[in-house]
């Protein structure tokens, strides 16, 4: 649970394929092959980038491959995100988060 | 990809605020266009380095289009050598999808052995390596660079081709067997990890004046 933000919920809600939360405590649900390690490196990423850049440059970002993408939201001071199939519809999954 | 290409006509797209075509490599604007934020480079290059680890993170592929929602929404088209960065005037689902069709006649730069790829990748970030050691603690850059191959060579052959021996990358000839993308790819991230340490170390203004000063060597050499 992230704030008012349920991992699991959102996964099964949306049949996610992962959701997780990159602020401490680190945690994931679903699929997320290397589990932690992977949190970690991803935050690890996003802490030197936005180091580098100077500030906080986007609320939202997204992340498109052949099949499948990888989401990354800033909500309530903390950092989350979600792997899903690429056509899944990240207004909606916004929307549900925002709307909580 | 190649600066030549007519991207001016990205311009006619009345969703398209400016754009800029940045290196991957050094992070340089190749070209650019409209209206854009004044770190449009960093943006770009970082945003865009930082979503192939994630991708690769979370083995879901290679990176096809990226797009950052904030004061300014920015989608990052990876492209060979290069990111090439587009302003919006708004954000809608799905926009970097019809970015990415209208950019897709654009053809990728004419290919050349791979072995050669990788390893004048590892001597230009050795001679990067060699000037940022000047002038700060050489054991702490050992250090930082060991950690920086460890992190990227969790997946891909790649990492398990590369070494660092003292202070210098040696690169295995065995390296035939992979693809150029795949080489590409993880020299880049790794020179981006590296320039990454440079900036916190030496800031943005002596780091840049490095990288320009092993890009004429390395320019000098190739003549």
């Amino acid at each position: 649970m992230i704030d008012l933000i349920d991992l699991k919920e959102l996964k099964d809600n949306f049949d996610l394929i992962a959701t997780f939360s990159l602020s401490e405590p680190k945690e994931f649900v679903g699929a997320l092959e290397g589990g932690k390690e992977v949190l970690d490196r991803i935050s690890l990423v996003l802490t030197q980038t936005f180091d580098a850049i100077g500030a906080l440059p986007f609320r939202q970002l997204i992340v498109k491959t052949k099949d499948k993408k990888v989401v990354i939201i800033y909500y309530r001071n903390k950092f989350f995100g979600l792997v899903a199939n690429k056509d899944e519809n990240v207004e909606n999954i916004l929307k549900y988060i925002y709307e909580k | 990809m190649n600066p030549d290409i007519p991207l001016d006509k990205l311009m006619e797209d009345p969703d398209i605020k400016g754009f800029a075509l940045v290196s991957s490599e050094d992070g340089s604007i190749l070209k650019s266009g409209g209206i854009t934020p004044g770190n449009i480079d960093d943006l770009v290059a970082f945003t865009g380095s930082a979503a192939e680890i994630m991708a690769e993170a979370c083995q879901i592929g290679t990176i096809d289009t990226v797009k950052g929602v904030g004061r300014e929404t920015l989608v990052i088209v990876p492209f060979d050598k290069s990111y090439l960065g587009l302003v919006l005037e708004k954000n809608t689902e799905n926009v970097e999808e019809k970015i990415k069709e209208s950019l897709g006649g654009l053809k990728k730069e004419v290919d050349s052995g791979v072995s050669k790829i990788f390893k004048d990748r590892a001597d230009q970030l050795n001679m990067l390596l060699h000037e940022f050691v000047k002038d700060s603690d050489p054991e702490m850059w050992k250090g930082y660079v060991l950690s920086g191959l460890s992190a990227l060579s969790k997946e891909g052959r790649v990492g398990t081709l590369i070494k660092l021996e003292g202070l210098e990358l040696s690169v295995n000839a065995n390296a035939e067997n992979l693809d150029r993308d795949e080489v590409n790819k993880f020299m880049k991230l790794l020179l981006d990890f590296i320039v990454k340490k440079a900036l916190s170390e030496f800031g943005k203004q002596q780091t840049k004046m490095i990288v320009q000063k092993v890009i004429r060597e390395i320019s000098a050499k190739n003549k």
